[in-house]
């Protein structure tokens, strides 16, 4: 009986000592970030380098998901396929849909678009929202300031693009607080916004814009990393968003491409901007003299040319499914019109192919703006401002200095000098310059031509499929309804 | 517990063939022959024999108020020498003793018949076991006697339609997945569904290691007055199994071996090539050239005839201070899908030694090392589902290119799929490998005859190894990646410390019992995930032969730990009236430590009734008890290791990119901190009835249930516009109710043996209340809406979207019903509740016939009112872009003025919005098993030392009664998802097997 309250002691006291562990810290989970301030107020991040890793984050989104699928390749269905440039190129019944302008709201691209416009906005609202209340000392005023204006101008991008394709949208410029118990009733309504107005949404990214700018604001831009929200980015924002119809404002469109002027220029020819090097094992050139915003993929993760066509980085590349952006034969016909030889061959290329849905398949036309993995996504350059200023040209009525411009643009492509412009002339210039990079569709609809050219359109183009009418209502696309079925303070878009 | 006694029966049988048994004979004999000499008493002979008439050998033949006696020899005879006045006890383990007189006669032949009283046998519950008679809660006893003579491979399938409350569903055909074991419905809508499984005392979420032939005993703890002892992870209800360990006698050797073919339960046909070309010049979706022909039949490039095999060894022996259980056992599937299939390994040891008189020491050692390759499925055939792809390939194409015969054929003229070989060579190297070990020791001290103390410390550790390999060629997402091989190892280690102590007191009628303990848990997890692309060729297919380590490359790890103190009360007057109290505390490491303990209470009480006086005179009522209880369980399984903190995602930067040599890595917000997170609650009260009638032969238990869950965890899905997508919160309650009736007769009990077996569940699940969001939308259809929807005052999972109104004979479009009558176009506030994939019953019926050495096991299992959303019929007769589609469409429209139920050829959704058209009834009735298996019996096997050789012959799916289109009602794409339940997409098919089989004992 001894032994046996021995043995019985000696267990228990071994098994109580090991029983008592519930405390146990994240062993892989970042968890530690953030704390408490010495004037006692919580803060989401106590470091300099915490809040870095969320300055670094912001950019992160773009050559992440987020920036491929949505805003490279999801963006350039809206722009090109939704109007004249290109055909579906694939069957995905989403595509078809934007296509024949019969978009709805269960189209599963459009609500994935729209989640990674409001993901990269959260990302930049981490920066923006807490990078002032970072008790570091080390962390100076003047970087604090660079931080938040990259990443003011980098939410007003994003805002720029979801009020041109959805009007009106749910402005977010602050991170709403955690969900407790004690504040629910209080919070929870903060998560569900309503939509705010185009004008409010333009009004907010004009001022954050202009903050951006000051001079102690967004770095300047450099000539060796254009993949930064830089000051020329925000003026060319702004250049872009006084031609809209709802802030219009031809001066100040002038104005600010004048400063884009200072900052960059053309490159010499046109190929150097999607060209590869001679052995096709990266680009040509990075970052070039007449770039203002540029996602780098010198890491290869720009998998939309598979998307879109062959890798010609990757001799094993070949087309092999049907591709998406087919250039349409109204497109063509245009660089045919224009006898543009140089734009049409860096802008569409042809292979053999197996299949046959929108031309026989030998020299079947693709698009060939993004040769490779390593090509960038320039998502705004030089010509694309210099047409923007004679389009406002045109409409103050400076024929004589929007055709110079144009000419500009047009003697860079081979093509013979314009003595005079029209409105419509500059529309057909941007076309030519800019097709497959994410303009056309926003042209349209800026200039008002879309109902004529597009309503028209299934007459030109044999190609193409059946169309519905674009009305008014049309020139938006639908709120995707899972956001709808999400949040009841979320209205449909009229027409949907 | 009756298979025990088969057991001890099974290992006296052995004496037969033992050449010790005869020395022991010759000793005994020589014993009684002198004793005889010495009493003068008269020499008795004669047979034991068993109701069937087969001899008993190995009874006990002893002379009352003695120690003389003999046992009976391997024919069942015995001689004795006794005096008249003498009287005889017959015994048996596992049968009821007798007395016999003897009076003069010289030969006396006795019938030892089988201890039928069920009532007295020992029921395994949480930390304890109880006689069945005692019970006072809802427990299934699943009976494990005939898991010998089926061809099972999980566990999991022994219990599908064999206990009332339990839903057992097999989600797919695929070799090796696993079963969906539901008790008494769904209680959660985020976290797992799935119950508790106590193995041998080692807690566990899955069972896969396990052998069905280590088996002996599996209960199942339904109600929550049962289930309580287990706390925060029992509200799903605690799978008991308990494994084998010998019995007394010469030692057994257990040989069971099945080996079978199974097919695919059926075949949807395709359109050939000219009817292919037709509806593709229909619906303009690609051009195709004249001239294609038939090429390639996908059907038969894609389903063979699988095989499958078992093996099982096992030896068992006891002694009076010893026993043991040492098994082996080799299972290999080969689905009908080529790719799939499914290799286990098993071993266990069980060992139970007394080394003092005071203490037990019991030891469970179990290893297994089990292997799966599945296929891709739940995907289109865009994406590489494989099921889908093989009616959707265009029967004009060949499997390889002929321009490059070692690349697959991707020429479809533009059309967005990929040919189902290509499609299963895709993960032709998916292989994903457990090693599981577990190994319990357990020590118990004996104090007193009343007080006892049992410590018990198990290990459960598995090492998983997923490797994949894409070879550089054959495929094109393969050539795009220059190859793939994708490695990810973890290592996970539960362990449990119990110690628990129990007092037992009897005084006179009053019995009482007390149980105290304390149990702690913890897990450490840990892995590491590697892809590597750019292979030379596909010779090696390990990641050092790959020239790029992705980026995406790392370790990780996580921990978590639970402290419980539990006590259980229980009291007993004269077995007629009884009582019990359960109480566990869980403290849990996941939770925020200002409300980290949780407290889980349960009572019950039981009246036996057929103990009454008054019933003393009711001859034909056995056994009649009234039951009912009351407790509260919980789930934590939905709660992340570490939720109650914020936590951020590492994302890394390319540090090879210009300017990020040294860059270290974003984060990223991962989850919305909830503070407040706590385990699901459920409240559950019980009321049963057991009865018990004529001898034993019919056996009726009836339960009714209530459950109420709150706290229920939901992910709240936020708007896009949050910065995270949802908060994870204790957000709303949900109910169950149900009744479950189980009846057990033996119809025919003579040479001519019947027992049926019948049991048949109802449930009706109810989201009860949500705080926040009031409707949910979950799942998705092929063409991306939601169809299922969520909403207090409905069943989880019901299906959402419109009324089909039929093909408009004018415009091949379909009608949907709207507020303004039947229209192609609805608005979406038309989208109403349009099927429910919860059965409202569900049922299984095992009849048992034998007839001599004969037995015919026929085993009927069904489910009755519940939809399936057949999404693989969008895939298949939607008709919306260049698939190739099954024969129904040849029914489509084609002018005006055509009335038929299968609408026009168009790339617009008009007809493929979630409607009735998809939603079918998935009620079946189905012959799950067909076993007939024959006993040799015979003096010839019985010298070769083989005391049972039962060759047995088995079909299982051989027969399904239902309505269903695809290829089978069971099935569930999504597993135990209670947000996608009942739908079929690509789902890898169910599959008919026959199989023949033979159990061989020596």
């Amino acid at each position: 009986m001894k032994n046996i309250l021995k043995l019985a002691y000696l267990l228990v006291i071994v098994l109580l000592v090991s029983s008592c562990d519930l405390s146990l810290k994240p062993v892989s989970d970042i968890s530690t970030m953030g704390g408490v301030d010495s004037a006692g107020n919580t803060v989401k991040f106590k470091t300099r380098a915490e809040m870095q890793t969320q300055y670094n984050n912001m950019y992160n989104q773009l050559i992440g998901n987020n920036g491929v699928e949505g805003w490279t390749t999801d963006m350039l269905i809206y722009s090109d396929t939704h109007a004249d440039n290109s055909y579906r190129g694939a069957t995905d019944v989403e595509l078809t849909q934007l296509e024949q302008q019969k978009q709805d709201g269960i189209n599963k691209n459009i609500n994935r678009d729209w989640n990674y416009y409001f993901s990269i906005i959260a990302a930049a609202n981490s920066v923006i929202c807490n990078v002032d209340s970072v008790p570091d000392a080390t962390f100076t005023q003047a970087e604090r300031k660079q931080w938040k204006s990259e990443g003011l101008i980098m939410r007003s991008m994003m805002y720029f693009d979801l009020v041109r394709l959805w009007g009106n949208v749910p402005l977010i410029i602050v991170e709403p607080p955690a969900i407790t118990a004690a504040n629910i009733t209080k919070v929870y309504p903060l998560y569900y916004p309503p939509k705010d107005s185009v004008a409010k949404v333009y009004r907010q990214i004009i001022g954050d814009l202009n903050f951006a700018l000051q001079s102690d604001g967004a770095p300047n831009i450099d000539p060796t990393n254009k993949f930064i929200f830089s000051k020329t980015v925000a003026n060319a924002l702004l250049a872009k968003i006084y031609a809209e119809k709802p802030v219009r404002d031809y001066a100040k469109t002038i104005q600010y491409c004048a400063e884009v002027e200072k900052d960059v220029t053309l490159v010499p020819n046109f190929g150097d901007l999607f060209d590869m090097n001679a052995a096709n094992t990266d680009v040509k050139s990075r970052f070039t003299s007449e770039s203002i915003f540029e996602i780098n993929f010198s890491g290869g993760g720009n998998w939309m040319t598979w998307m879109c066509g062959i890798d010609v980085s990757d001799p094993n590349s070949k087309y092999d499914w049907a591709k998406w952006f087919t250039p349409s034969r109204d497109l063509i016909a245009a660089f045919d019109r224009a006898g543009d030889t140089v734009r049409k061959n860096e802008t569409i290329t042809t292979g053999n192919v197996t299949w046959s849905n929108e031309y026989p398949s030998i020299g079947y036309p693709f698009m060939w703006k993004y040769r490779s993995k390593f090509s960038s996504t320039i998502k705004l350059r030089l010509a694309d401002i210099l047409l923007l200023k004679a389009e406002a040209l045109v409409e103050q009525g400076n024929i004589a200095d929007a055709t110079v411009l144009v000419n500009r643009i047009r003697s860079r492509a081979k093509l013979t000098s314009l003595s005079t412009v029209t409105a419509d002339d500059v529309l057909n210039e941007r076309r030519l310059e800019l097709a497959f990079e994410g303009q056309r569709w926003f042209d349209l609809v800026r200039t008002g031509k879309v109902f004529t050219v597009l309503n028209t359109l299934n007459s030109r183009d044999p190609g193409r499929l059946p169309m519905d009418v674009v009305t008014l209502d049309k020139t938006l696309l639908p709120i995707p309804q899972p956001q709808i079925d999400k949040n009841p303070s979320m209205i449909q878009n009229p027409g949907y | 517990m009756k298979n025990t006694k088969r057991h001890q029966n099974r290992v006296f049988i052995l004496y037969s063939c033992s050449h010790l048994f005869q020395r022991i004979i010759s000793v005994l004999l020589f014993m009684f022959i002198s004793l005889n000499l010495m009493a003068q008493k008269t020499e008795i002979t004669g047979q034991i024999v068993d109701s069937k008439n087969e001899p008993v050998i190995g009874a006990t033949i002893l002379i009352k108020g003695t120690s003389i006696g003999t046992v009976s020899d391997y024919n069942g005879n015995y001689s004795v020498s006794a005096s008249p006045n003498d009287v005889l006890l017959i015994s048996y383990v596992g049968m009821s003793a007798q007395q016999i007189n003897v009076g003069t006669s010289k030969n006396i032949r006795v019938i030892l018949l089988d201890d039928t009283k069920a009532l007295d046998e020992v029921v395994v519950i949480g930390y304890g076991t109880v006689k069945k008679k005692d019970l006072t809660t809802a427990v299934s006893i699943v009976s494990t006697k005939d898991i010998a003579e089926r061809p099972i491979i999980s566990a999991a399938a022994a219990i599908q339609g064999k206990a009332a409350g339990v839903t057992v569903v097999q989600p797919s055909g695929e070799p090796g997945a696993g079963m969906v074991v539901r008790v008494r419905g769904n209680t959660s809508i985020t976290a797992s569904n799935d119950p508790l499984y106590v193995v041998d005392g080692v807690p566990m979420s899955e069972i896969n290691f396990l052998s069905p032939n280590d088996i002996e005993s599996m209960q199942i703890l339904k109600d929550a007055s049962s289930a309580a002892i287990y706390g925060s992870r029992a509200s799903n209800g605690v799978v008991l199994i308990t494994t084998k360990l010998g019995n007394k006698g010469e030692a057994k050797i257990s040989f069971n071996a099945h080996a079978g073919v199974t097919q695919v339960v059926k075949q949807i046909q395709s359109l050939n090539t000219s009817q292919y070309k037709a509806l593709m010049d229909e619906i303009g979706a690609v051009t195709l050239p004249d001239g294609l022909t038939d090429q390639t039949d996908w059907f038969k490039e894609t389903y063979r005839t699988g095989v499958t095999q078992d093996y099982q060894l096992s030896i068992s022996n006891a002694t009076d201070k010893m026993r043991y259980f040492v098994s082996g056992g080799y299972t290999d599937e080969k689905g009908v899908v080529p790719v799939a299939y499914y290799k286990r390994y098993n071993l266990r040891a069980n060992l139970e030694n007394q080394i003092r008189s005071w203490f037990k020491l019991t030891t469970n050692l179990a290893y297994s090392d089990y292997t799966t390759n599945g296929i891709i499925s739940g995907l289109g055939s865009n994406k590489a589902g494989v099921i889908l792809s093989v009616i959707n390939t265009p029967t004009y194409s060949s499997i390889w290119d002929p321009a490059n015969p070692t690349q697959y054929n991707e020429n479809f003229y533009g059309a967005q799929v990929t040919n189902p070989v290509e499609n299963m060579s895709r993960t032709a190297n998916d292989k994903t490998n457990n090693n599981r070990f577990i190994g319990s020791v357990s020590g118990e001290i004996t104090f007193s005859p009343d007080l006892k103390f049992k410590s018990t410390n198990s290990l459960d550790r598995v090492y998983y190894n997923r490797t994949t390999f894409l070879d550089p060629n054959t495929t094109a997402y393969g050539r795009s990646l220059y190859g793939s091989a994708y490695d990810n190892r973890s290592l996970s280690t539960i362990m449990v410390l119990d110690n628990v102590l129990t007092y037992d007191k009897k005084i006179n009628k009053h019995g009482f019992s007390v149980m105290g303990g304390t149990s702690f848990t913890g897990s450490t997890w840990d892995q590491s995930y590697m892809t590597a692309t750019h292979f030379a060729n596909a010779d090696i297919k390990t990641l050092n032969a790959g020239n790029r380590v992705d980026p995406g490359s790392g370790t990780s790890a996580s921990d978590w730990s639970i402290l419980s103190y539990l006590g259980r009360l229980t009291y007993n007057y004269d077995s007629k009236y009884l009582m019990t109290a359960n109480f566990r505390a869980d403290g849990s490491s996941k939770l925020n430590p200002n409300h980290r303990w949780g407290y889980f209470p349960s009572a019950s009480v039981a009246w036996r009734i057929s103990s009454e006086e008054f019933m003393k005179n009711i001859s034909w009522i056995d056994d009649l008890k009234l039951r009912g209880g009351w407790g509260q369980t919980g789930n934590q399984s939905g709660i992340g290791d570490y939720s109650y903190l914020q936590l951020y995602n590492i994302n890394r930067i390319n540090w090879w990119v210009t300017g990020n040599t040294n860059a270290v890595p974003a984060t990223s917000v991962a989850n919305m901190q909830n503070s407040d997170l706590t385990w699901e609650t459920t409240s559950q009260s019980n009321i049963g009835v057991d009865l018990t009638i004529l001898k034993n032969r019919i056996n009726l238990s009836i339960d009714a249930y209530y459950k109420y869950t709150t706290n229920l965890l939901m992910n709240v899905p936020l708007p896009a516009t949050a910065p995270v997508s949802s908060l994870t919160r204790n957000e709303g309650e949900m109910s169950n109710k149900g009744i479950e009736f189980t009846l057990n007769t033996k119809n025919l009990t003579d040479k001519f043996i019947w027992e049926t077996d019948f049991n048949i569940s109802f449930n009706r699940n109810r989201l009860e209340k949500l705080t926040l969001q009031q409707i949910y939308y979950y799942g998705q259809t092929s063409m991306g809406e939601n169809m299922v929807i969520m909403k207090p005052g409905l069943p989880v999972g019901v299906f959402f979207g419109y009324v089909s109104k039929g093909v408009d004979p004018e415009t091949g479009n379909l009608l949907y019903q709207t507020k303004n009558g039947d229209s192609s176009s609805p608005a979406l506030s038309d989208r109403t509740i349009i099927g429910d994939p919860n059965p409202k019953f569900t049922y299984g019926m095992t009849n048992n016939f034998s007839y001599f050495g004969f037995t015919l096991n026929v085993f009927f299992q069904g489910s009755y009112g519940n939809d399936i959303y057949n999404v693989s019929r969008m895939e298949t007769e939607g008709m919306y872009d260049a698939k190739n589609q099954s024969v129904a469409v040849l029914d489509r429209w084609e002018r005006p003025g055509m009335v038929t139920y299968m609408p026009r050829a168009t790339i617009e959704k008009t007809n493929l919005l979630s409607s009735t058209r998809f939603v079918e009834d998935g009620s079946y009735l189905r012959l799950k098993t067909l076993t007939l298996s024959y006993n040799i019996a015979g003096k010839k096997l019985k010298s070769l030392g083989i005391t049972r050789f039962q060759p047995y012959l088995t079909a299982q799916n051989l027969l399904t009664l239902t309505k269903y289109k695809g290829f089978d009602p069971e099935v569930s794409q999504f597993g135990g998802d209670p947000t996608q339940l009942g739908v079929d997409y690509g789902t890898y098919p169910q599959s008919k097997s026959y199989i023949v089989g033979l159990n061989v004992e020596f």
